[in-house]
């Protein structure tokens, strides 16, 4: 196995790695009226912007405080800021060899590749079409979007105001601002419709020093033979360990179906002053929870009058639709009872394959094999876009390594309103190739009702389809669902790249 | 009697007496020579594989359908991929370099003297341009070499049939049969027509053979070293050496077929034999005039439902009437001119079905090692076939 490379912290904006994790976050969208002037802007903004290495150091500091306290430090804050820029941004700015990336759909940009990730088209008068978005299309259209991210909401208000005025005075215009909050008390940590989220997050390989074994994602596998044939692929259970290069220019990428090699020269394409840099996705996404949730309720009766099970609740047939239960606990290890939160094994499973050893502090049953989706959809949300080790349409399951992203999201609006409140998730995501991760994701798998796997049906939550029909199953027996679909709508987004610190300092 | 229908139901072989017969004979060979093999064939079938190692025919899953009658109920699964191939990407840092070798025929790896299309997911094209260098049309082929290998070989009225068949898919009226032909007198898969009108795919191992021997092979259960299980996908094709680990398609075949196989059940290759396209994602597509994307393209062989899983496209074209006053290159995928043919192939599936039946009440096929072990004797502890289910079939006489 190759030796994962050090990874320069001090360079990588801190929100690609390890990401903020705070429970504010506000997206401040821009765009550059007087090129000279928002270059000089930008380029003053270097010092503030949080690096990798900054925003681990503050994570270890927290976390010690925690242990120390045996509670979260309600005294210990900090003020993390990132920033990119889109393709025009870049042109606008003057910066060189934009055109040296090889990535399409960044160049164009987020509204003319709606279409391909399942939006409607401009003028066809329905939600989700780009020219019913807040932001990213057409003369709302960002080049510059800084993240200002805290626990403390005051905190975040007054810096995002604080840097509204800097911005405008000195060469750039205020488009738009999304506000993004954990949510409240037992919900933190689960988006609109209930359901935790963030469990599932790829690990990126790399050293923060070094020394051999300062891994930047902690391999944290308890000791035990049952558990060595994991460790090389996986930093923890479930966590994929991926090549730094899906997430960073300058670093290698994955040798095709060996995700614990790297293939040598395999760096993604861009200009030279992309190194240590990243493109991020945004995308704003409303949630209709009124509808979903009413959706649930009148299936979830039909269901259980129709054979598929006389005792189905709303609840269990949300989990069928997520994967997992609303707590996090996934489907495929108990698809009747909700074990519960932030239990030992939430991330410990395969789909295809069933497990064999069990945890140390995880009494729950493991897996069974589940290859032909009786367990847990082919449809459902987390085998659509982590299908995990099942084959799919691209191949072995050491291919799916090569398209995870690093999600980043955070919800957003109120807790409680009329369906027609704006309120839903502001999804961030980091890569290297947003037509090889994202977009495929979007187009090839949430969207396709064939892929990754043959007559699986289209993601129930994400995709973009209207009624379309799923699968659900009792035994072997299949149970069609319709799905009318549109609970979630994009009402915002842009593809952007997120470049080094010193990208800031020394080439703008 | 069973008969296998012509590849997509096509009614090419109705114009001649005892075509289609003949070419259900020729699948009945094909399944029988992977299968079971034949004298002197120079495949290795599945059952040679399995004897190696002291097995029968009582472990294979895969069946022929004209030998054994088709267990009820049986359902029809498939295995989707799309068309355009990732087995290259390595070799290329951008992607237009990559979709510039893709649309053009290149040397074979192995036999560089050969120079085909090299499009390897069982789906070939080939790009028409302009002077200006725009593309005017893209024509798709999943169109078996067999077909035409069939007619050329069958009789000299097939061999006519071969001839007018090319020159309705070309165009060309003026093709003879020597314009297809190498200079040894065989039929030349890379004859200048197939090369230029894609008439079938050429690509050496897009083949129904490739097909049933996947299928054949592939349901046998494995073991490494240790005697583990192996049930990945690329476990089990790098184990089996069926197809090619470095597709997309040949690998999740496999890894299907093998994980039906360890559930017990019995499996054939949907009647039709072949590989089929299912249609285009026309998600973000826009032409210059507001015209609907899809109206340009053609199902020109076989048939497109929609339900993609009942699609059985062997040919179809993408091409701009001239009087529309733009080319193909001026229509945008996602904001993106299409520049090559692999755009779109990026856009479509290809899709292989089977017909799978429920678990069978049945010992458990017993697994072999893999293709670079040497064979080792094995505990033998499967009982033979339940007389109800191997009555009249093949597998009976094999016990």
């Amino acid at each position: 196995m190759n030796q994962e490379p050090v990874l320069e912290l001090e360079d990588i904006q801190g929100n690609v790695v390890p990401g903020f994790k705070k429970d504010s976050q506000h997206f401040v969208f821009l765009r550059v009226v007087d090129a000279q002037l928002a270059k000089k802007w930008l380029k003053g903004l270097a010092p503030r912007l949080s690096s990798a290495r900054e925003v681990r150091d503050a994570h270890t500091l927290w976390k010690g405080m925690r242990r120390k306290l045996g509670r979260d430090p309600d005294n210990l804050d900090f003020l993390f800021v990132n920033c990119a820029i889109s393709a025009g941004g870049l042109q606008k700015l003057g910066v060189p060899h934009v055109d040296k990336f090889d990535d399409a759909a960044f160049k164009l940009g987020l509204e003319s590749r709606a279409g391909v990730i399942g939006d409607p088209p401009s003028g066809s008068g329905e939600p989700g079409a780009p020219d019913t978005w807040l932001v990213g299309s057409g003369r709302k259209r960002p080049d510059v979007l800084v993240i200002l991210s805290t626990d403390d909401e005051a905190w975040a208000a007054k810096a995002e105001r604080e840097l509204v005025a800097s911005a405008r005075s000195n060469g750039l215009q205020r488009i738009h601002v999304d506000r993004g909050r954990v949510r409240p008390g037992p919900m933190a940590g689960h988006e609109h419709f209930g359901f935790k989220d963030g469990i599932s997050l790829p690990a990126i390989r790399g050293r923060a020093s070094p020394a051999a074994d300062d891994f930047i994602e902690a391999r944290a596998w308890p000791p035990g033979a049952e558990f060595d044939g994991y460790r090389n692929r996986y930093a923890a259970p479930g966590r994929q360990l991926v090549w730094p290069g899906h997430f960073l220019f300058g670093y290698p990428r994955q040798r095709r179906d060996e995700p614990e090699e790297m293939r040598p020269n395999s760096e993604p394409l861009g200009p030279n002053w992309a190194k240590n840099g990243s493109f991020l996705v945004y995308r704003r996404l409303k949630q209709d929870v009124v509808a979903f949730n009413d959706f649930l309720a009148a299936a979830s009766a039909a269901l259980r009058s129709n054979g598929f099970d006389p005792n189905l609740t709303p609840e269990r047939l949300g989990a069928l639709l997520v994967g997992r239960w609303a707590s996090g606990w996934p489907v495929v290890r108990d698809p009747h009872t909700d074990r519960g939160a932030n239990q030992t094994g939430e991330n410990y499973f395969g789909f295809s394959e069933r497990t064999t050893a069990a945890l140390p502090n995880d009494p729950h049953p493991l897996n069974p094999a589940d290859p032909n989706g009786t367990i847990c959809p082919f449809a459902s949300h987390i085998r659509k876009v982590q299908p995990r080790d099942d084959g799919t349409d691209i191949g072995p399951m050491e291919r799916t390594f090569q398209k995870l992203i690093l999600r980043r999201g955070i919800t957003f609006g109120p807790e409680t309103a009329p369906s027609a409140e704006d309120r839903g998730l502001l999804f961030v995501a980091y890569q290297t190739s947003i037509l090889d991760q994202f977009e495929f994701l979007m187009n090839d798998w949430v969207n396709d009702a064939n892929k990754p796997h043959a007559n699986g049906g289209v993601d129930p939550i994400i995709g973009t389809a209207r009624n379309s029909t799923i699968f659900l199953h009792n035994g072997s027996a299949p149970f069609p669902l319709t799905v009318p679909g549109g609970w979630v709508v994009a009402t915002g987004g842009e593809y952007m790249f997120a470049p080094s610190l010193n990208f800031f300092s020394n080439v703008l | 009697m069973w008969t296998f229908d012509p590849t997509a139901r096509l009614t090419d072989f109705d114009r001649i007496p005892n075509l289609r017969p003949a070419w259900s004979a020729m699948i009945n060979d094909a399944y029988e020579t992977h299968l079971y093999g034949k004298p002197n064939d120079r495949v290795q079938s599945a059952l040679e594989e399995l004897r190696l190692w002291g097995r029968s025919d009582s472990d294979l899953r895969v069946y022929n359908p004209a030998s054994m009658p088709m267990p009820t109920p049986s359902q029809l699964k498939n295995v989707t991929w799309s068309a355009l191939p990732t087995s290259f990407d390595e070799q290329f840092s951008s992607v237009r370099d990559k979709l510039t070798f893709l649309d053009a025929r290149q040397p074979f790896p192995g036999q560089p003297s050969l120079v085909t299309r090299i499009q390897d997911e069982y789906c070939e094209w080939v790009v028409k341009r302009n002077a200006q260098n725009k593309i005017t049309g893209v024509l798709f082929t999943s169109e078996p070499p067999e077909y035409y290998d069939f007619l050329f070989y069958h009789s000299v009225e097939s061999r006519n049939l071969l001839v007018q068949l090319y020159r309705e898919i070309s165009g060309v009226s003026t093709i003879a049969l020597n314009d297809l032909t190498d200079s040894k007198g065989e039929y030349d898969w890379w004859n200048r027509y197939n090369n230029e009108h894609a008439v079938h795919m050429q690509q050496p191992n897009n083949t129904l053979g490739a097909q049933v021997n996947i299928v054949s092979r592939s349901c046998i259960l494995r073991v490494n070293k240790l005697g583990a299980p192996i049930t990945d996908a690329l476990g089990l094709i790098r184990c089996g050496r069926y197809g090619d680990p470095n597709r997309q398609s040949d690998p999740r075949i496999g890894h299907a077929i093998n994980t039906f196989a360890r559930e017990d059940r019995f499996i054939t290759i949907e009647n039709p034999v072949g590989l089929y396209m299912t249609g285009v994602d026309w998600s973000g597509w826009t032409t210059p005039d507001q015209t609907d994307a899809r109206t340009f393209w053609t199902v020109l062989r076989g048939s497109q439902a929609v339900d993609p899983n009942q699609s059985y496209i062997v040919r179809a074209s993408y091409a701009v009437p001239a009087g529309k006053g733009y080319t193909v290159s001026d229509i945008r995928i996602g904001g993106e001119p299409i520049d090559f043919g692999g755009q779109i192939a990026a856009r479509i599936n290809v899709r292989v079905a089977v017909m799978v039946s429920d678990p069978a009440e049945l010992p458990s096929p017993r697994s072999i090692g893999c293709t670079d072990t040497p064979p080792t004797p094995l505990p033998l502890s499967v009982a033979p076939l339940t007389p109800s289910l191997a009555a009249g079939g093949r597998m009976t006489s094999r016990i």
